[in-house]
């Protein structure tokens, strides 16, 4: 071997190791620096460009890392690969870890990472005292509910669970088709608008008080020239064949005293918030503005 | 078309109603159909009248700090039966005009005569009485002021013609792109179409925030064209806005209507900005969400925690802002009061969580403080990570009961994620915490607080983070904190502090990052290349901490990364947390800063 080749040689190994070591490190850094993001997006496109030969990275990350956030974030990582030897690392952290939200954090890696033949192993922990681990189960498990075993447990499930926002977090995913939303770049906060869940429903239950329903009980505060003071009232229609409606109202104070306003000397405006109709009646003469929730019927 | 004008010099009293009527709230909610997500209504406890609970004691925070130059009004402007529109619909003769009133620019905002003062208009507006499922921004199309001949003397918004006359957005499948042809015009103090459409469509719920003056060329020049003479500040006048009710429906929306409701918050500030002795103080809620955040709050380790978690807030606030923060109250929201639900949430839930636990702060005290809900864990839908912190919106409104009234962060970040465990180090003791003591990660959640309150208070990120190498880089309108280009590393856009380090942009005469830091530290590191870039190897860690230069945008409190931090001989190394001079100056006008 002459010395050019000893030389090339050299290099080449230099080379192929450097290059090892540096997709290591740069496997390293890309994660890190997903991780820096103080507000990141979908995650799962990030972690599928890194590819299989970074899971065990990830795994070393894992058991090097003593912060709480970052292992959220290898979590997840993982729970993006299949194959067996990350499942069976994932339930084991699972069996090992002692706090609620990573054990709530891993279960859902699992069912993400082995699918429904992980509900064997998950199904158990849909009697975890902890309800933020159960509904992240039941919620991961909904997503093979086609599955007739599955489907069967989580309908058990549904009849069995005392918190009812643990069912009904199940189905937050729901998409409401009569949507449509703005699409838009990277946002400084990870959320696209929120037409769907919890919130458009609110609305949709609540429908707006017409004017000769104003009539009825209402709790709320007084607020006159002292401190406001919490009163109920009955507010009664005095003729509805003017526009606007004529009424009166009668305020129950503190230590049984009422107070009566008679039509004319007041205003009424209604207005409807997302849980609750909302009135307020303003006595200029008086100074006072009741300010007060529709009380229903029981 | 009715409108109501109500002009409520008391009501910030008023809204104590909204505490007080929980037991009411309880009657709807228990109703499966009234809340899909069945959760019991929010009652806060105020943490004052609660034994054990944590009392602060937050090194230089306390109302001390307050300007005294600063008093508030509200007023609610109710108009009713409004038309709507989709978002892909024309609004012509759909806008509705709100007359906000008389306006004297001494009187109610504390200006003199040459234009000094920190006063601001702020429009909180949301749509209420919708008929139908999703729900309907109030998109501020104009915010014009005319004087008592009716001549028109500033138009802050100024949208193009074909926004009226082709739509803010074309849609199809479900989502829809913006016209290009709507977007704003110069004169305007909206910087571009996306700087406008921030503040009209927010992040969570259907809430839009507008304030007043937004750019001022006597504190430092922002880049946009955006600042004309005479939109820095608020002339007297009479204020009209324009609003189009915007709902997120495909199916029509021409026969429906609903009721546009306006809140506006008035700030007398009769201080000019960047005053040398003090900038002011901000006031919190901090709002204890779950059993086991507040159960840990009643530790001594807790309680310590806690007040050295928002004495990191106060000294980045005052490092280069010359904020502070002000009083601080605490409130409890626990398990069996719908606690436990919003102990854990997805950040679908954010919008929820702000306008149910808002609700539960009396309302005497609505617009004086920022509420920040400390809850256990956010992450995103489908994901396993959790998320710092969220704010409400880029520019929060000053008033509770929206999708938007706050911030929140996750206390499962430091050890054991626990505010009772936090910062184990034995140098660390109940009686003593030194910083450097004190955990990075617990740190970082400090520095996340500072960097979320700057959202609320209307600070964007310098830099985003862009999807492709394409696609244009967006900015702050700030001239001060320098742009970072994203870069492509492997398959995907990065933007960290080693994209910022390879930015050869000047800023502050010929400056670059790279020969300002190399400046300032290399002869204390060793330097590594990665990436092709040099950077400065400390402890086991390449990173690259800077932590004096302004010319690294990742030294500002609105980076877009947590920092790098590493313990080098029992000291941080970290990079900086620095407010530019007019990011100082934008988050001055907020109605929150007093």
């Amino acid at each position: 071997m002459n010395i050019l080749a000893l030389i090339l040689l050299t290099i080449s190994t230099f080379s192929i190791e450097a290059l090892a070591a540096r997709t290591e490190a740069e496997i390293r850094d890309s994660i890190r620096g997903f991780i820096s993001q103080r507000h990141p997006g979908p995650s799962e496109s990030f972690w599928k460009e890194l590819g299989p030969e970074s899971v065990p990275v990830i795994r070393r990350m894992y058991q090097e890392s003593s912060s709480n956030i970052e292992k959220t974030f290898l979590i997840d990582g993982l729970s993006r690969f299949s194959d067996a030897a990350t499942g069976d690392f994932l339930k084991n952290e699972v069996e090992t870890s002692s706090d609620g939200i990573t054990r709530k954090k891993l279960l859902s890696a699992v069912i993400r990472s082995q699918g429904e033949s992980s509900f064997d192993f998950v199904e158990p922990y849909l009697k975890d005292s902890d309800p933020h681990v159960r509904m992240a189960v039941a919620t991961g498990l909904n997503d093979f509910s086609q599955k007739e075993k599955v489907r069967q447990r989580l309908e058990r499930f549904r009849k069995e669970e005392k918190k009812p926002w643990v069912v009904a977090g199940m189905d937050r995913s729901r998409k409401d088709s009569e949507i449509q939303k703005p699409r838009r770049a990277e946002t400084p906060i990870p959320v696209g608008f929120q037409p769907s869940g919890e919130s458009n429903q609110k609305s949709a239950a609540l429908k707006p008080l017409s004017e000769k329903d104003w009539a009825g009980n209402w709790k709320g505060q007084l607020i006159s020239s002292g401190n406001p003071v919490a009163v109920e009232a009955s507010l009664v229609m005095v003729d509805a064949s003017v526009r606007p409606l004529t009424w009166k109202v009668t305020l129950s104070l503190p230590k049984k005293v009422k107070q009566e306003w008679r039509s004319g000397d007041f205003t009424v405006h209604y207005f409807m918030s997302n849980l609750s109709h909302w009135i307020e009646l303003r006595h200029p003469k008086l100074d006072a503005v009741f300010i007060a929730q529709k009380r229903e019927a029981k | 078309m009715e409108s109501i004008r109500i002009v409520n010099r008391i009501f910030a009293l008023g809204l104590v109603v909204l505490a007080s009527a929980c037991s009411v709230l309880e009657d709807l909610s228990n109703t499966a159909t009234a809340l899909p997500t069945p959760v019991p209504p929010a009652k806060l406890y105020d943490g004052a009248t609660v034994s054990g609970a944590w009392t602060p004691a937050i090194a230089n925070a306390g109302t001390i700090n307050q300007k005294g130059s600063v008093t508030t009004d509200n007023r609610i402007l109710i108009t009713r039966g409004a038309g709507m529109v989709r978002f892909q619909d024309n609004w012509i003769n759909k806008e509705v005009t709100v007359d906000l009133g008389d306006f004297d620019s001494e009187a109610d905002f504390g200006y003199d005569s040459n234009g000094n003062g920190n006063g601001s208009l702020t429009l909180s507006a949301d749509v209420i009485n919708y008929p139908y499922t999703g729900g309907a921004y109030p998109v501020l199309t104009s915010l014009r002021v005319v004087n008592a001949s009716g001549v028109q003397l500033a138009e802050f918004v100024n949208v193009t013609s074909s926004c009226a006359s082709q739509g803010m957005w074309t849609c199809a499948g479900g989502y829809c792109d913006a016209n290009s042809a709507c977007t704003v015009q110069s004169p305007s103090t909206f910087f571009n179409r996306d700087d406008w459409d921030q503040h009209q469509t927010p992040p969570f719920g259907y809430s839009s925030i507008n304030s007043f003056p937004r750019c001022d060329s006597a504190v430092g020049t922002p880049s946009w064209s955006a600042c004309p003479a005479g939109l820095n500040k608020l002339p007297t006048g009479r204020y009209f806005a324009k609003f189009v009710l915007m709902s997120d429906r495909n199916l029509s929306v021409a026969s429906g209507s609903a009721d546009l409701r306006v809140r506006v918050t008035v700030k007398k500030d009769t201080i000019a900005r960047n005053d040398p002795t003090s900038n002011g103080a901000i006031n919190l809620n901090v709002i204890l969400v779950g059993n086991s955040n507040i159960d840990d709050s009643h530790t001594p380790k807790g309680a310590q925690n806690l007040n050295l978690l928002f004495g990191e807030v106060n000294r980045i606030l005052q490092n280069t802002s010359n904020i502070s923060i002000g009083d601080v109250k605490v409130y409890e929201w626990r398990d069996q009061d719908g606690g436990d639900y919003y102990s854990q949430i997805d950040y679908t839930q954010v919008g929820d969580l702000f306008m149910s636990g808002s609700q539960g702060i009396p309302l005497a005290e609505e617009g004086n403080a920022v509420n920040v809900f400390m809850v256990k864990d956010i992450q995103i839908s489908g994901a396993n990570f959790t998320i710092l912190g969220l704010a409400g919106a880029i520019l929060g409104p000053p008033v509770n009961g929206s999708y938007s009234s706050g911030l929140a962060f996750s206390t499962n970040v430091a050890t054991g994620g626990l505010l009772s465990s936090m910062n184990p180090s034995g140098n660390c003791t109940l009686s003593s915490c030194p910083r450097n003591s004190q955990e990075g990660d617990f740190l970082e959640m400090g520095a996340t607080i500072a960097h979320e309150l700057g959202h609320y208070l209307g600070l964007n990120h310098p830099s985003e983070k862009v999807a492709s190498s394409g696609e244009t880089q967006r900015v702050d309108q700030l001239s001060d904190t320098p742009t970072c280009a994203a870069r492509q590393v492997g398959a995907s856009m990065e933007l960290n502090q080693y994209s910022c380090f390879v930015d050869t942009a000047t800023q502050f005469g010929s400056r670059t990052c790279s020969n300002a830091c190399n400046s300032e530290i290399q002869s204390t590191y060793p330097t590594v290349s990665v990436n092709n870039a040099v950077y400065f190897k400390t402890g086991s860690k390449t990173s690259y901490y800077c932590p004096l230069s302004k010319e690294c945008q990742y030294n500002h409190v609105m980076w877009y990364t947590t920092k790098e931090r590493s313990l080098v001989s029992g000291q941080w190394r970290e990079d900086g947390n620095i407010f530019s001079d007019q990011s100082s100056a934008i988050i001055q006008w907020s109605p929150f800063v007093r």
